[in-house]
C-alpha cells in the first residue's frame, strides 16, 4: 500500500503508563480528512486515555504523535490546537458563565486572522453571522444568549462540539458525543456528526453500537491499552476476540436489527 | 570579608533557627496536607506559645514547664476550634486563607489589648557556653536546636511509626480512598490539627529566650515558613523539613555578608526560581 | 434541525441595556460631583477617599473576579505607587503629571516581572507567593528608612496640575474634587472597556474553564499575566493619587492589611461585577472611618468582618440584590478540576 499522501493524522505506537498500571499499549491510528473514525471498548480500555494523549493532555512514555506529518508527541493542548485539532469532552466543557454565542465565538476567535481588529465592523458583522449559521447547524440559534449553565445536558454537549467546530478544525476528536444524552437527541448529535464534519478528520470514542453503526467509516477496537482489532463495523464485528469483549455478541445482534437514523 | 568564625556561627545559628522554623512549617504543611486549609493564623499560634512561656516563667520562675503547657493548652482549643469553627471552611483554601488571616488579626489585636505591646525578653534557662571549633555559641541555642530536633524525631515517629501516623498519611494521600478503607478521616483531621497547632506552640516556647516575646513576633516566622513549604512543596513533609534547614542555614550564612533583609530577599529570589522550575516544590515527585 | 427537548422559557434578563447603563452611571457620577461642589468638607474628603480607593477596589474586582487570580499582594503596587508620587516630589521638581505618569509605569513593569512568577500558580500558591512579595517588599523598604522614610513615611508639598492654560491645586478643595472624581471615571471607563472587549471574554472563558481555553488555543499564561500587568498598574495609579491626596507615603502601604482590603471590598460588594468592588469600598471605608475613631483596635473588626463575610455572605451585595450576578469563586472546592472523563 503506498502513501499518496501524509494522514492528517498519525498516531504510532502510544505507550502509556500510570504508576505501575499500563493506560495504553503500542496503541496506534490514522485518521484521513472525509473519514470518520470510531474507537471502540470497554470501560477501562484506554480510550480517553488516547485522546488525552493526541489531544496533548497527557506526555506518553513511548511513542508520536503526527498531524500532517509534524510531529506533535507531548506538546501542550494549544500548540496542537495551532496544528488543527480540536476536542470535544466527554463530560461537557464549556464556559459556563459565558453565553452561547460567546462560547462559540470563543471557539472561532482562534481560526479568525483578524483576531485583534475588534474594531473592524465588517468583520465583526461576518463574526456574528458565521456564529449564528453555526448555531443554526447544530440546533443551538434558539438559546444564543442563553448562559452555558442554563442549557440542557444534551444542548451542552452539543455546544462542546461547537465550541470545536467554530475554529474549523481539521482534525476532531470526540469524546463519547451521545453519552447521557436521551434517544431523541442522539439522531439530533448524529446528523450533527455526519452532516457537518465532511472536511474534516473525525475520531470519535463510542459505546453505542447503533450510533456507531450511523457515523463510522472505520472502527477500531480497544480492549485493555491495545488495538485489537480495526477495519469496517462488518469487519470488526466478524471478529471472536471482539466479539468476546462485547459480552454476547451484543454487535452482530444489532447489526442484524440495522439502524434506522 | 568577615571572619571565618562569624560565618560559623551565624551557619550554625542560622540552622538552629531552622529547626524551629521547620515546627512552625511543617505544622503548617500537615494542616494543609489533610485539610486543605491555609492557616495564616499560624504564626500567631507560634506567637501565643512564646507568650505563655512569659506568663509560666513570670509565674513558675522557669520557662520548661511551659514546653507542655503551651502546645498542650492550645492543642487542645485547637481541636474544637477545627471541629465547628473551620469545618465548614474545610477543601476551600482560598476561604479559609482569608478567614484564618481575619482569625489572625484577632488574635494579634486580642493579646495587644491584654498583653500591651511592649516586647518581652526571658532569661535563657541555662546559661553555659559552649566552644565548637574555636567559635563561642551560648549553651541556650544549642539546646533549643537539640529539643528542636527532639521534638522533630518524636514527630517523625508518630508519623512513620504510629498507626495514628499511618492513617494520618493515608488521609493526606487519598482522602477518599481512606474514607472508603474505614479511617475515621473527620477525626483524624482533627487530632492532626491539634498535632500542627501543638508543633507552633512548642516552637514558639522554644524561641522565647531567642527572640523578643511581642504580638507581632509571628509574622517573621511565618514569612519564613512559607518560602518553605513552598520550596518544599505544600503537603510534603520530608520536603519541609529539608527546605527549612537549607534556607535558614543558607539566610545564616548569608546575613554574615549581606544586611539580614538582603539575605531574607535572596531567600525569596531562590524561592521564586524553585516556583518557576519546580512548582509542586523542590522535592516533589 | 429542531430540539426534541422541550427548553424552558427563557431566563429573566441578566443584564441592564446599554441606554440604561449609561443612564445610571452618569446619573452617579453627577450626584457624586454635586456632593463634592455643594456638600459638606467631612463628607467631600470622605467620598475623595472612596473615589481613589475605588480605582484599587475595581481592579482588584477585575483580577479577583474575571481572571481568577486570587492574589494578597497588590499592597505591593499600591505602595509603589505612593512612592512614585511622593519621592520625587520631596528630591526633584517633577510636575504633578510626570509623578501620576511614573507610577503607571512603574506599577505595569513591576506587575509584569512578578507576574512572570506569580501568574504560573495554582490558587493556594499564588496566593501565598504574592503575599510574600508583598511582605518583603515591605521588610525592605522599612530596611531603607533614609530612603522611604520608613514607617514614619515622607512628606511632599505637591505642585499643581497644569491642563493647559489651566492649573488645578490639589489644595483647593472643589476642583481637586472633580480632578479625583474625573480620574475615577477615567479609569472605571477603561477598566469597563477591558472587561468588555474580546481580552475580557478570553479572561472569563479563563476563570469559567482554564482547560478548555487552553484547549482552544489560548495562551493562558500571557493573558493572565497581560490582566496582572494591567491591574498593578491601576493599583500604582490609585496608590499615587491617595498619596497626593494625603500629601504623604508610608511603608506601611505596602503591608498586608493594603492587600487585604481590596480583597474584603470585593467580597462585600461581589466578585464578577465591577460595580460590586466601588459599592464594597464605600460600605468599608466609611463603615472604618467611623469606628476608628471609636476605638483603635479597629483590625479586630475587620478580622471579624471578614470571618462573618465568608461565613455566611460570600455571594456579596451584588450577589444578594441581584442574584446570579456575582461569581461566587470563593465557594469552589479545593480538588483540582478533574476533567470529568474517566480513565478509559
Amino acid at each position: 500500500m503506498s502513501e499518496r499522501r501524509v494522514p492528517d493524522l498519525r498516531v504510532t505506537d502510544v505507550t502509556v503508563e500510570f504508576g505501575g498500571l499500563t493506560a495504553l499499549q503500542g496503541a496506534h491510528l490514522t485518521a484521513e480528512v472525509g473519514e470518520r473514525t470510531v474507537i471502540l471498548g470497554p470501560n477501562g480500555a484506554g480510550k480517553t486515555t488516547l485522546f488525552n494523549v493526541i489531544g496533548g493532555t497527557i506526555k506518553p512514555r513511548s511513542g508520536r504523535i503526527e498531524i500532517r506529518g509534524h510531529d506533535v508527541t507531548g506538546r501542550s493542548p494549544r500548540v496542537i490546537r495551532r496544528h488543527g485539532l480540536a476536542r470535544a469532552f466527554q463530560t461537557p466543557s464549556v464556559f459556563p458563565t459565558l453565553t452561547v454565542r460567546e462560547n462559540l465565538w470563543l471557539g472561532r476567535l482562534y481560526s479568525d486572522p483578524v483576531r485583534w481588529n475588534p474594531f473592524a465592523s465588517a468583520h465583526r458583522e461576518a463574526a456574528a453571522s458565521e456564529i449564528t449559521e453555526l448555531a443554526e447547524r447544530i440546533g443551538l440559534a434558539d438559546v444564543l444568549d442563553r448562559p452555558a449553565d442554563e442549557l440542557s445536558h444534551a444542548d451542552q454537549k452539543v455546544l462542546d462540539i461547537g465550541v470545536a467546530l467554530a475554529g474549523k478544525p481539521t482534525i476532531l476528536l470526540l469524546d463519547e458525543p451521545t453519552q447521557g444524552v436521551s434517544p431523541e437527541d442522539v439522531g439530533r448529535i448524529v446528523s450533527v456528526i455526519t452532516e457537518t464534519m465532511q472536511d474534516m478528520a473525525v475520531v470519535v470514542i463510542e459505546h453505542d453500537i447503533a450510533t456507531v453503526a450511523a457515523i463510522a467509516t472505520r472502527v477500531i477496537v480497544l480492549d485493555r491499552g491495545r488495538v485489537i482489532a480495526e477495519g469496517s463495523l462488518a469487519e470488526v464485528s466478524a471478529r471472536p476476540e471482539v466479539q468476546e469483549v462485547y459480552l454476547g455478541g451484543g454487535l452482530a445482534e444489532l447489526l442484524d436489527e440495522g439502524w434506522d437514523g | 570579608m568577615p571572619e571565618t568564625s562569624t560565618i560559623f556561627f551565624l551557619l550554625v545559628d542560622g540552622l538552629i533557627w531552622g529547626c524551629i522554623v521547620a515546627l512552625i512549617a511543617l505544622g503548617l504543611s500537615l494542616i494543609f496536607g489533610i485539610m486543605n486549609i491555609i492557616n495564616m493564623a499560624h504564626g500567631d499560634l507560634f506567637m501565643l506559645g512564646a507568650v505563655i512561656s512569659v506568663l509560666v516563667f513570670d509565674r513558675l520562675g522557669s520557662i520548661w514547664p511551659a514546653l507542655l503547657i503551651a502546645p498542650l493548652i492550645l492543642g487542645i482549643v485547637a481541636l474544637p476550634t477545627e471541629r465547628y469553627v473551620l469545618r465548614p471552611f474545610e477543601q476551600k483554601p482560598l476561604n479559609t486563607l482569608i478567614a484564618t488571616l481575619g482569625l489572625s488579626f484577632i488574635i494579634q489585636q486580642l493579646v495587644l489589648m491584654t498583653w500591651g505591646g511592649r516586647p518581652r525578653r526571658v532569661p535563657a534557662p541555662v546559661e553555659f557556653t559552649v566552644d565548637l571549633f574555636g567559635v563561642v555559641f551560648p549553651g541556650y541555642r544549642l539546646v533549643a536546636g537539640g529539643l528542636g530536633l527532639v521534638l522533630l524525631g518524636l514527630l517523625w515517629l508518630v508519623v512513620y511509626k504510629t498507626s495514628f501516623g499511618v492513617k494520618l498519611r493515608a488521609t493526606i494521600d487519598q482522602p477518599e480512598v481512606a474514607d472508603a478503607m474505614g479511617i475515621d478521616t473527620s477525626r483524624i483531621r482533627m487530632l492532626t490539627f491539634g498535632l500542627g497547632v501543638a508543633l507552633a506552640a512548642a516552637g514558639g516556647v522554644l524561641a522565647a529566650p531567642i527572640r523578643n516575646v511581642f504580638f507581632l513576633m509571628g509574622f517573621d516566622v511565618m514569612l519564613m515558613s512559607f518560602i518553605v513549604v513552598i520550596v518544599g512543596g505544600l503537603g510534603n513533609l520530608l520536603g519541609t523539613l529539608v527546605a527549612a534547614l537549607v534556607l535558614s542555614g543558607t539566610e545564616g550564612f548569608l546575613s554574615a555578608f549581606l544586611a539580614p533583609v538582603s539575605a531574607r530577599i535572596v531567600i525569596l529570589i531562590l524561592m521564586a526560581a524553585v516556583v518557576v522550575f519546580r512548582p509542586r516544590g523542590l522535592f516533589s515527585s | 434541525m429542531t430540539a426534541t427537548e422541550t427548553r424552558p422559557q427563557a431566563a429573566t434578563p441578566r443584564t441592564l441595556s446599554t441606554g440604561a447603563r449609561i443612564g445610571i452611571g452618569a446619573a452617579v457620577v453627577a450626584a457624586t460631583a454635586a456632593l463634592g461642589m455643594f456638600g459638606p468638607p467631612g463628607i467631600r474628603s470622605l467620598t475623595v477617599l472612596v473615589m481613589i480607593l475605588s480605582i484599587y477596589a475595581v481592579s482588584y474586582g477585575v483580577l479577583l473576579g474575571f481572571v481568577d487570580l486570587p492574589s494578597l499582594g497588590q499592597s505591593l503596587f499600591f505602595g509603589v505607587g505612593a512612592y512614585c508620587a511622593i519621592l520625587p516630589l520631596t528630591r526633584a521638581d517633577w510636575s504633578l503629571w510626570a509623578v501620576l505618569g511614573t507610577s503607571l509605569v512603574v506599577g505595569l513593569a513591576l506587575a509584569f516581572v512578578t507576574g512572570t512568577v506569580a501568574v504560573r500558580l495554582s490558587e493556594a500558591y499564588h496566593v501565598i507567593v504574592t503575599a510574600l512579595f508583598g511582605a518583603v517588599a515591605q521588610l525592605a523598604a522599612d530596611n531603607f528608612t533614609p530612603i522611604t522614610g520608613g514607617e514614619g513615611g515622607l512628606s511632599a508639598r505637591i505642585p499643581p496640575l497644569r491642563l493647559g492654560p489651566w492649573e488645578i491645586s490639589v489644595y483647593d478643595a472643589v476642583p481637586a474634587f472633580l480632578l479625583y472624581l474625573a480620574f475615577a471615571v477615567v479609569a472605571f471607563l477603561l477598566m469597563y472597556g477591558l472587561v468588555r472587549s474580546p481580552i475580557g471574554t478570553v479572561w472569563k472563558a479563563i476563570r469559567d474553564n482554564q482547560d478548555r481555553a487552553l484547549s482552544a488555543g489560548y495562551n493562558v499564561y500571557a493573558y493572565k499575566l497581560a490582566a496582572f500587568a494591567i491591574v498593578g498598574m491601576f493599583t500604582a495609579f490609585s496608590g499615587a493619587l491617595y498619596a497626593v491626596n494625603l500629601r504623604y507615603t508610608s511603608t506601611e502601604f505596602l503591608g498586608i492589611a493594603w492587600s487585604v482590603l481590596p480583597f474584603l471590598w470585593v467580597l462585600i460588594g461581589g466578585t464578577g461585577t465591577l460595580t460590586g468592588p466601588i459599592i464594597g469600598v464605600a460600605i468599608y471605608t466609611v463603615f472604618q472611618f467611623y469606628v476608628s475613631q471609636l476605638w483603635t483596635h479597629y483590625l479586630i473588626i475587620l478580622g471579624v468582618v471578614m470571618i462573618a463575610v465568608l461565613r455566611w455572605a460570600p455571594q456579596g451585595i451584588m450577589g444578594i440584590v441581584r442574584p446570579g450576578s456575582t461569581r461566587n469563586l470563593l465557594a469552589r472546592r479545593a480538588a483540582p478540576a478533574a476533567e470529568g472523563d474517566s480513565d478509559e
